[in-house]
C-alpha cells in the first residue's frame, strides 16, 4: 500500500477516506484536521490562552502536541483522581510530556478538592466511579480555567468518543443531551468557559497512530473503573459497523451535527445560578460538586465516630 | 496481517499493527520470525500487564477484564505460529502474548 501523497510505503490505511499515508504525510493530515476543527468552530484564536485537559492517554497528549507545534499558548491540567497505580502512571506521563516541551502543567488532586480519591468516593456514593469522576472533571477544569484567566478548555474527545456518546443519547432519546453534543460549546455564563473538542474529526485509531509516530509516551491502558462502561459497548458496536461500512461513524456524527442537532436546541434554556457555597455555576442553590464534597465529608465523620 | 487479525478475531479498526518501530498496514505480509505488536486503541479496552504489579492487583480487585472481539491488550504474535492453523483463545487477555 502506497502513501496517497508521496507514493512511499504507507504506514496507516484510512478506509473511511479511502486512502493511506506514510508517517510524515499522516502527521500533516492529522494536524490539518485539527486546524480545520478549530477554524470551522472558531474554537480559539492564537491570542487566547488554552487550558488543555490531559489524562496521560493518547488523545489528550496528541492534542496538546498539535497545539504546541502550531504555536498556541497552552497550559495542561492534570486531575489526579487517586486511582491506584493508574493515576501514578498517567500523572508521570503528563509531567514528562510537559517537561520535555517546557510547557506549564497544573496538577489538581481530587482527594484534596472533594475529600477523598475516586475509589473512596465510589464506595461512599455507591454509584459507578464514572459519575463522580465526570462531575469532578467538569467542575475542576472550569474552575481552573477561570482561576488562571483562560477562556477555553480543550479536551481530547475524538470521533469515536463523540459517535458513542451520540449513539447512547439516541438509543434513549435523551433530547436534552443532544443539543449539548457539539465540538464547541460556547460560554453561557460569565463563570462558564468555552469547552472545545479539536479532535472530533479524528478517530481513536488515528490519534493512537499520531501519538505513536510522534513518539509520545502515553499510558496505553485505560482506567480500571471503565470495566462494563456502556460507552465502551457502544464503541464496540460502532466499530463493527465501521468494519462493514467504512465511514459509518463519521456519517453518523457529522450527519447529526450538520442536519439534526439544531432541531433539538431550545430557546428557553435552563436558568443558571451561582452556587451559594463555592460561587460556581449551577442550576440549583448548591452545586452538585459541593453536594458531593458534603457527602464525602459526612461519610468521613461517620467513619471517625465508628458508626 | 489481515489474516492474522481475522484469526485472532480482532477488528482492524481497534488496533495499531506495529513491527519493530514502525506501523504496518493490513496488506503487509509478515515473515515467519517477525514479532508484531497489536496495540489497542479503544479507550477502556486495554490491559497492559507490563505496568507495575500493584495495578494488576487493583484491576483484579475491580474485576476488570478486556472486552472480547477487540484488542484488549498489547499483544505480540509470532507470525509463523499464527499461520499454522492455531486456534487463539477467546478474548485476548494477556500482554505480549506469544502464540505458542
Amino acid at each position: 500500500m502506497k502513501c496517497r501523497k508521496c507514493g512511499d510505503a504507507a504506514v496507516l490505511e484510512l478506509r473511511r477516506h479511502n486512502t493511506a499515508f506514510c508517517a510524515n504525510d499522516f502527521v500533516e493530515f492529522f494536524r490539518n484536521q485539527v486546524r480545520e476543527a478549530i477554524r470551522k468552530h472558531r474554537m480559539f484564536t492564537r491570542d487566547e490562552a488554552v487550558l488543555v485537559a490531559v489524562s496521560g492517554g493518547k488523545d489528550s497528549l496528541a492534542l496538546w502536541d498539535v497545539l504546541i507545534e502550531d504555536g498556541y499558548r497552552t497550559t495542561g491540567l492534570y486531575l489526579d483522581l487517586g486511582i491506584f497505580d493508574y493515576s501514578v502512571e498517567s500523572k508521570s506521563r503528563c509531567e514528562a510530556f510537559a517537561a520535555a516541551r517546557s510547557v506549564p502543567l497544573i496538577v489538581t488532586r481530587v482527594a484534596e478538592e472533594v475529600g477523598a480519591p475516586v475509589p473512596e468516593i465510589k464506595r461512599i456514593v455507591r454509584r459507578p466511579a464514572c459519575s463522580a469522576c465526570g462531575l469532578s472533571k467538569r467542575y475542576l477544569t472550569n474552575r481552573a480555567a477561570l482561576e488562571h484567566g483562560m477562556p477555553v478548555v480543550a479536551t481530547g474527545h475524538n470521533l469515536d468518543d463523540e459517535a458513542a456518546t451520540l449513539f447512547g443519547s439516541v438509543l434513549h432519546w435523551q433530547t436534552d443531551a443532544l443539543p449539548r453534543q457539539s465540538p464547541a460549546l460556547p460560554s453561557s455564563h460569565p463563570k462558564l468557559v468555552r469547552r472545545v473538542k479539536p479532535l472530533y474529526r479524528l478517530s481513536e485509531r488515528e490519534t493512537a497512530a499520531y501519538a505513536f509516530i510522534r513518539k509520545i509516551d502515553y499510558i496505553v491502558e485505560e482506567c480500571p473503573f471503565a470495566k462494563g462502561a456502556t460507552s465502551i459497548m457502544h464503541k464496540e458496536i460502532l466499530s463493527r459497523l465501521e468494519e462493514e461500512s467504512p465511514g459509518a461513524k463519521h456519517n453518523f456524527l457529522f450527519g447529526f451535527l450538520d442536519k439534526a442537532r439544531a432541531a433539538f436546541e431550545r430557546a428557553d434554556g435552563v436558568p443558571l445560578n451561582e452556587c451559594a457555597r463555592c460561587g460556581q455555576v449551577t442550576t440549583g442553590a448548591v452545586c452538585a460538586f459541593c453536594k458531593l464534597a458534603d457527602q464525602v465529608k459526612r461519610a468521613g465523620l461517620t467513619s471517625l465516630r465508628g458508626e | 496481517m489481515k489474516d492474522i487479525l481475522r484469526e485472532l478475531n480482532i477488528l482492524p479498526e481497534t488496533v495499531l499493527v506495529i513491527r519493530g518501530d514502525t506501523m504496518v498496514t493490513a496488506d503487509q505480509v509478515v515473515a515467519d520470525n517477525d514479532v508484531i505488536e497489536l496495540r489497542p486503541v479503544m479507550s477502556g479496552g486495554a490491559d497492559d500487564r507490563r505496568v507495575a504489579g500493584s495495578l494488576q492487583a487493583s484491576r483484579a480487585a475491580s474485576g476488570y477484564s478486556p472486552p472480547t472481539g477487540v484488542a484488549g491488550s498489547r499483544t505480540s504474535v509470532q507470525a509463523s505460529r499464527a499461520a499454522s492453523g492455531y486456534s487463539p483463545p477467546t478474548g485476548v487477555a494477556g500482554s505480549r502474548t506469544s502464540l505458542q
